[in-house]
């Protein structure tokens, strides 16, 4: 946590009231994403009790798992409806070759799934695990089987790894990167706990509203009950009301009494549904506050890449089709890491440039600096192969501590694309003299593109740039060299990695 | 104790090595070395056994400054003549002094020196290079490398020599994903691990530590090498540290007396739970080393035997995060006594050597005390940096803190358990430095 969002919390805790933080989206929200609310039977790994899920507030679908049974007809339907909502986008645009990408077809819109809190994310991932590579029944389409949710599902999970992606977002980690409340990160993973802070009934403060709420045995200010959203199920409901019910079914069973059956199924149904509507009421709550915020540019440039990825990922599954691997191999796993480190560095890297709270939190931790310019060199120039370069200097003076290197980049939102590097350090008075080069869009000698150049007295925010620079190709999974445990042959992989080039 | 001279239980450890390297065998050669073991010197010997058999090596190592200290070696004009190539990217500038090398190719490009006997590069260089082909890589600093670019570069030879410190730091990345844990490749391990998860290796130790004084060596090893113990390499008369002028008796003047009598002090600050840049601690470790160098400490050992002035660039101060490294280092760059004195984490101290070094302690002024705080490698780096003295600076109340926060990290298949533990590493070097402790009010 940085020094800012520290002192924002302490100041929240005080005030009783969320404090602002980031007053951007940081994340493309679809205009129809599908709500997933799932419930884990206690006890057991990936085997869901019920499952709340849907794209309207007013609609929403319960799945239950009948009493004791398998979750083998919920899990049927799961596949139904998440597949049936996946293939709702079908619209492509043609996207015509640019430099190095090749002409291609690319989805218009696509699915974005949105959970309750971060753990569900990880229960998405395992859920996905545990079923992709189950095998269709015979005469069945595999297009609509369980095995295929299950690869969808770990398609999803793994882009909540990628950095930037929106495909599966916890709208706790959303809304808690706009407001900054007075509890813990750790209480903020209650849904209903950070919604009472953020957004109180009128005459309670975010504290009192936030204490109410979060006792899941008594009704919150808004007279319902506000359980855990799950994955996991409330102890005390699992004890005081799930377990009854399961006994009392368990004894009309032994006696045969079919009228008992079919009633505490019906109970089993509305006790799920009186446990999760809260959450999911909530959500959409949630979803609609986060609606009003403006997306930063980013946002928009990284849920094309998504979108690309989504038409290749549908093309994999129409030409080779296969589950993704158990595991990563040396080369897949070294690949992903490479790609998951650029993605991470670009997405930190533009969220301070379109996001001023961003840019404030880095002038706290040192990566950013804000200052005035002093004096400008717009015609200094450097030897080049072919005569000399045009890269003009300025000199910048701030009282922010400066804790850069020589030599580092530097980007500022008042244009992003120009690059400015470090050439020199000098402390003057109580503040610091940078000596900084412009690197990028500088123009020719003869032709200078003087909308680069920074003038006196500008006041400028700069942070390290975005990093692009090429990287040295992997081996193919064929070569994987001896140091790695030699080749590896006829891997899904090979195909799924198609679908992640960007 | 043995009673054989430390010159000649590593002179001993080397033949036995390089022995090992000649003698045709097909495994992987890994040589774990305690800090400041000789590493480099190892390098060096290896690549001219190598040269002498007949037989061309390339070099990796994982920075431009670690390939730079390294050709200095290789092409040392008393020894025997060597063609050294070095390839460069295309954005360093090489240093002056490197450029002067005799009988050296530098160049950005594989082409211009395929013919020298040795080719050194960084390892980042080296992805870049294809379609050529050597017997042996010696790989330098090898703990510090990260698996994935290993998988890069290992198209380039078939068999290896890993050289480095197993009690350092792994390696970093920016992503933290369960996803790999357990696996034999996982991409975020280090290069010696992954290589030998899927090789069978021949293992040898460095046995003596050239750089730590006797003072730290015996500390040192306890605490972070237990199974590989190894002795210092000087007698505790040829390191000495001593003032040329008088100081003001304050607590600042205890610390340093006590580091330059010792080799150790803990400067201890008033108990205080702070953010991550706590201004009192940082303030400290630049008071301790404006100190040093206004008092003129005079620095004896087996290179300089009549002594030298400490410098500033003798002086190093680590710290664990970088905010921190950066703050101090702004205090020295406007303290007229301490500009060039060097701040930085122990992630870029790495493999570096200073004759005092000034640490904040990592748990200093913290009221948790995390994986990534007590992480034994990270105290390691910045315990073992000096040649003469190293001077702790933290809040009192670390012991209570390590008693409140045992070691719960949580344990994984496939993972074989870390030694030393860093709970236990720590335990160890407070319970030394508590003989050290100079209360700072």
């Amino acid at each position: 946590m940085s020094r800012l969002s520290t002192l924002l919390r302490l100041e929240a805790a005080e005030t009783q009231t969320a404090q602002d933080a980031s007053l951007v989206s940081h994340f493309h929200l679809t205009e129809r994403p599908l709500l997933f609310l799932p419930l884990n039977h206690s006890g057991t790994e990936a085997t869901p009790l019920a499952v709340m899920l849907g794209t309207e507030p007013a609609r929403p679908h319960l799945l239950v798992t009948p009493p004791h049974g398998r979750p083998t007809t919920l899990l049927q339907e799961l596949a139904d409806h998440v597949l049936t909502y996946i293939d709702s986008f079908r619209n492509t645009e043609r996207l015509l070759a640019k430099s190095r990408k090749p002409a291609r077809e690319r989805h218009t819109h696509a699915p974005q799934l949105l959970v309750a809190n971060r753990k569900s994310i990880t229960y998405v991932e395992r859920l996905g695990r545990a079923l992709r590579f189950t095998e269709p029944p015979e005469d069945s389409d595999p297009a609509h089987s369980v095995g295929r949710l299950g690869q969808w599902l770990t398609f999803f999970a793994d882009h909540a790894e990628h950095p930037g992606s929106a495909f599966l977002l916890a709208l706790t980690d959303l809304l808690a990167t706009r407001w900054i409340t007075g509890q813990s990160r750790l209480e903020d993973e209650h849904l209903a706990a950070l919604l009472a802070w953020i957004d109180p009934p009128p005459g309670t403060t975010g504290l009192h509203a936030a204490l109410e709420t979060e006792n899941p045995q008594l009704p919150g200010p808004d007279g319902r009950l506000h359980r855990p959203a799950g994955p996991a199920t409330d102890p005390s409901f699992d004890s005081l009301e799930l377990d009854p019910l399961l006994t009392a079914y368990d004894i009309a069973a032994a006696e045969g009494n079919t009228a008992a059956i079919a009633r505490h199924t019906d109970r089993l149904n509305d006790l799920l549904h009186t446990y999760l509507r809260p959450t999911w009421d909530d959500a959409w709550r949630a979803l609609g506050l986060l609606r009003t915020l403006p997306e930063i540019p980013d946002a928009q440039r990284r849920w094309a890449a998504d979108r690309d990825r989504f038409t290749a990922y549908r093309t994999y599954l129409t030409t080779d089709g296969r589950p993704q691997p158990i595991k990563d191999d040396a080369v897949s796993a070294a690949r992903r890491l490479a790609r998951l480190e650029l993605a991470q560095a670009a997405f930190d890297a533009h969220r301070a440039l379109e996001d001023p709270f961003f840019m404030a939190e880095r002038r706290t931790t040192g990566e950013a600096l804000a200052g005035t310019v002093t004096d400008v060199d717009a015609r200094h120039t450097i030897p080049g192969a072919r005569g000399p370069r045009l890269r003009p200097r300025l000199t910048l003076h701030t009282t922010d501590p400066v804790r850069l290197d020589l030599g580092h980049l530097l980007a500022g939102p008042h244009n992003p694309r120009v690059h400015l590097a470090v050439r020199a350090i000098t402390p003057r008075g109580q503040g610091t003299d940078l000596l900084l080069e412009v690197t990028t869009l500088t123009g020719t000698v003869n032709k200078p593109r003087s909308d680069s150049v920074p003038a006196v007295g500008d006041q400028l925010e700069l942070t390290f740039a975005p990093e692009f620079f090429s990287r040295p190709a992997f081996p193919s999974r064929e070569n994987t060299p001896w140091t790695h445990g030699g080749p590896q042959h006829n891997h899904p992989a090979a195909a799924l990695e198609e679908t992640e080039k960007p | 104790m043995t009673t054989t001279p430390p010159a000649d239980l590593a002179n001993a450890a080397v033949a036995d090595i390089l022995t090992a390297l000649t003698g045709g065998t097909t495994q992987p050669l890994v040589v774990d070395s305690p800090p400041g073991a000789g590493k480099s010197t190892l390098v060096v010997r290896a690549a001219r056994t190598l040269a002498a058999a007949g037989e061309r090596c390339i070099i990796v190592a994982q920075t431009n400054h670690q390939v730079d200290d390294l050709l200095i070696r290789l092409a040392d004009p008393t020894a025997s003549r060597l063609r050294l190539g070095r390839l460069t990217g295309g954005t360093y500038e090489v240093p002056e002094h490197v450029l002067a090398l005799p009988n050296t190719i530098i160049s950005t490009d594989i082409k211009d020196v395929l013919t020298c006997d040795v080719i050194i590069a960084t390892a980042m260089k080296w992805a870049y290079v294809d379609s050529a082909y050597w017997q042996w890589a010696i790989i330098d600093e090898a703990y510090q490398m990260r698996s994935d670019a290993l998988l890069l570069i290992a198209k380039l030879f078939d068999r290896a020599l890993l050289v480095g410190d197993p009690g350092q730091l792994d390696p970093f990345s920016i992503i933290s994903t369960p996803r790999w844990i357990g696996l034999p490749h996982d991409p975020l391990n280090n290069a010696v691990t992954v290589l030998t998860n899927y090789n069978d290796a021949v293992v040898r130790t460095l046995p003596v530590s050239w750089r730590l004084p006797p003072s730290a060596a015996d500390i040192v090893s306890r605490a972070f090498y237990p199974f590989t113990p190894f002795q210092p390499g000087t007698a505790p008369a040829t390191r000495t540290l001593t003032f040329t002028t008088q100081g003001l008796h304050d607590r600042c003047d205890a610390t340093v007396e006590e580091a330059a009598r010792t080799g150790w002090a803990l400067h201890e600050l008033p108990p205080r739970h702070t953010a991550r840049i706590d201004a009192e601690a940082a303030h400290a470790t630049v008071a301790l080393a404006a100190r040093l160098l206004t008092r003129g400490a005079e620095a004896v050992c087996e290179n300089h035997p009549d002594g030298r002035r400490l410098q500033p660039a003798d002086i190093a101060i680590g710290t664990a995060h970088r905010e921190q490294a950066r703050h101090i280092q702004h205090l020295l760059n406007h303290n007229p006594h301490t500009r060039g004195v060097r701040a930085d984490t122990a992630n870029r101290l790495q493999g570096r050597e200073f004759a005092v070094t000034i640490v904040l302690h990592p748990l200093s002024g913290r009221r948790d005390a995390s994986a990534f705080h007590l992480e034994a490698g990270r105290l390691c780096v910045l315990a073992s940096r000096h040649r003469h003295a190293c001077i702790m600076v933290a809040r009192a109340g670390i012991t209570d803190l390590l008693d409140r926060h045992p070691s719960n990290d949580p344990v994984h298949l496939g993972v074989p358990a870390k030694f030393p533990d860093g709970w236990e590493a720590h335990q160890h070097i407070l319970d030394h430095l508590a003989y050290h402790r100079v209360p700072a009010p």
